[in-house]
């Protein structure tokens, strides 16, 4: 089959000078960016990398999206490896993969270095100067790796998502018409790139021919300058988690600065509330407006529909329909095909499995609903949903105690064993405050709280570390010994 | 609101910062956008200070006297 990568040739042959990715200071036109893929791969390859993990420890940067191609390129699969990370995250990470190669750049080598010793360490701008013949790969087989995200896992080892190039292929074919992309849409990515997130931009920019622009981090602390550096740059095209859009609503910026010319405004991964999309469609009256679901697990989206108007507060925006190619179910407790259920997703998207770790694999994958004889596996989301009269899918909530908090999927058990394993701590429990978008921690033990706030940030992601840390002299439990969540959140929150 | 009442809030918020002496907290990247965030929600639900766009400036966050000036300069208004 025609390789993710023939894309990126199709692109570049017909719009070479065109500006591909940039982060406001460095860019790469589309004929650099298949140049640095091609010669990234060219040098994996001359040294001898075949169809394994290669991780990428660089900064978030045009060039970092170049490595991730040019692993692909040479027959591997990209591993991202965020600079931002603890420490022990990326230490059980590199423990799981045991890569043979690191792609870095000149300010991560000496962290590369430390954290996988035995492993050959590639410097990207060498690599994509080695010499080859600049054109990529046209054929693949469809099966091979493409790339390995991790994500959180609730007993705290993270889990490897492993994604094939025929799911990549798949989302390819499917976001990009879904949401209308062309050549003319200008990017704004809010994403982290260790994340499946940014592949909205990815498919914008290598199928469509669009250009992405990677915001600075910065900028969400300074929703003026957000707004100002997306007007200055001709950003035309927002694919941003909720959390995002709400919190530049919540500021109240568009009583300051308005966004000029935004065409397209792609949401999802949480609830976005009614009176922060209302802000949205105030300030940006031409543009069209999608809400996106999906899993990581199915490569990114799956799900998508067209907002259109005013909302009515008091009803949940629906996530719509499924892409074509990709089917979904909602079954019930009896693993039957129901119209209420557990949302299950079958098609090329869905992932391999995670990486070396068939246990937790097996407990995600079922037989397809509809005909349990066939060979086809779907992805248990463990999110709950129901269809409304028009067959579109509405989100209702999660089955266990995941959580999506400021964009990113997280497991209270992993905030809670990350805890536990802290001293002075006899037991411990998470509870998430939705409307407040905020995560609590409730312990007992001598353990200091601000001794546990300082454990925790070794050990965790900013974005999973508790906003509330409280000891408490006891917690209350469930009959069968299980900390008894229901009646400690009464207690808390008055719910 | 005093002084006391912010660095009270703060330290809730981030034990492991010392608010009453710390400077450059979001130069040096030890409070991050989330933080920002959540900073401004709890002002406002716990104070009823109404914080805007113009006001969310890495100056205004860097310190808690910073903070607390900005929050000042709103209430006078």
């Amino acid at each position: 089959m025609k390789s993710f990568l023939s894309y990126l040739n199709q692109t570049a042959d017909r719009l070479p000078d065109k500006l591909a990715f940039s982060d406001g200071e460095t860019g790469l036109n589309f004929a650099q960016l298949r140049q640095a893929a091609a010669g990234v791969g060219a040098c994996l390859m001359n040294s001898g990398a075949k169809g394994e993990p290669v991780g990428v420890l660089m900064e978030r940067s045009p060039d970092q999206i170049a490595a991730f191609l040019g692993v692909m390129e040479a027959g591997c699969f990209y591993v991202p490896l965020d600079e931002q990370m603890p420490r022990e995250r990326l230490e059980r990470i590199v423990r799981t993969l045991c890569p043979r190669f690191i792609l870095t750049d000149a300010k991560n080598m000496t962290a590369a270095e430390s954290l996988c010793p035995a492993a050959e360490h590639l410097l990207f701008k060498g690599a994509a100067a080695f010499p080859c013949g600049g054109r990529l790969h046209e054929e693949a087989s469809g099966d091979d790796l493409s790339y390995v995200v991790f994500t959180s896992g609730s007993t705290g080892e993270p889990k490897g998502v492993s994604i094939r190039e025929r799911s990549l292929l798949d989302y390819a074919q499917s976001l990009p018409r879904a949401l209308g992309y062309d050549e003319s849409l200008v990017f704004g990515c809010q994403s982290p790139l260790y994340f499946d997130a940014y592949l909205k931009e990815l498919l914008g920019v290598v199928v469509s021919g669009g250009t992405a622009y990677l915001l600075p981090r910065e900028l969400f602390i300074n929703p003026i300058s957000l707004i100002k550096f997306i007007n200055d740059h001709g950003i035309n095209a927002l694919c941003w988690v909720s959390s995002a859009f709400s919190l530049v609503a919540r500021l109240r910026t568009f009583y300051a600065i308005q966004p000029e010319g935004i065409k397209l405004i792609c949401f999802g991964s949480e609830t976005l509330p009614v009176k922060h999309l209302s802000a949205w469609q105030q300030a940006c009256p031409n543009a069209r407006f999608f809400q996106l679901y999906g899993a990581t697990e199915c490569t990114g989206m799956s799900v998508c529909y067209p907002v259109a108007g005013p909302q009515d507060p008091a009803k949940p925006i629906p996530v719509g329909k499924p892409f074509p190619g990709t089917r979904l179910y909602l079954i019930n407790e009896e693993g039957k095909i129901d119209t209420e259920g557990e949302i299950v997703i079958g098609g090329d998207c869905v992932m391999a499995g995670y990486y070396k770790d068939p246990v937790r694999t097996a407990e995600v994958f079922i037989s397809d609903p509809a005909n349990p004889d066939s060979r086809e596996t779907f992805y248990r989301t463990g999110d709950m949903g129901r269809f409304d009269e028009e067959g579109n899918l509405i989100f209702i909530g999660r089955r266990d105690q995941q959580i999506k908090h400021m964009g990113h999927r997280i497991e209270l058990g992993e905030v809670e064993s990350a805890a536990l394993s802290l001293k002075g701590i006899h037991e411990a429990v998470c509870c998430y405050v939705a409307d407040r978008q905020r995560i609590d921690l409730f312990y007992t033990g001598p353990a200091q709280p601000w001794d546990v706030v300082i454990g925790l940030k070794q050990k965790l992601p900013g974005y999973m570390t508790p906003s509330r840390t409280e000891q408490r002299s006891e917690l209350p439990h469930l009959p069968n010994g299980k900390i008894d969540r229901r009646t400690l959140e009464q207690r808390e929150y008055r719910r | 609101m005093s002084f006391e009442d912010l660095l009270s809030m703060l330290r809730d918020m981030h034990p492991d910062i010392d608010f009453e002496t710390a400077e450059g907290l979001i130069d040096k990247k030890v409070l991050t956008s989330f933080d920002v965030v959540s900073i401004v929600a709890e002002l406002s639900e716990t104070f009823d200070v109404e914080l805007g766009a113009v006001d969310i400036v890495p100056e205004n966050f860097n310190s808690a006297r910073a903070l607390f000036a900005l929050i000042q300069r709103r209430e006078n208004e």
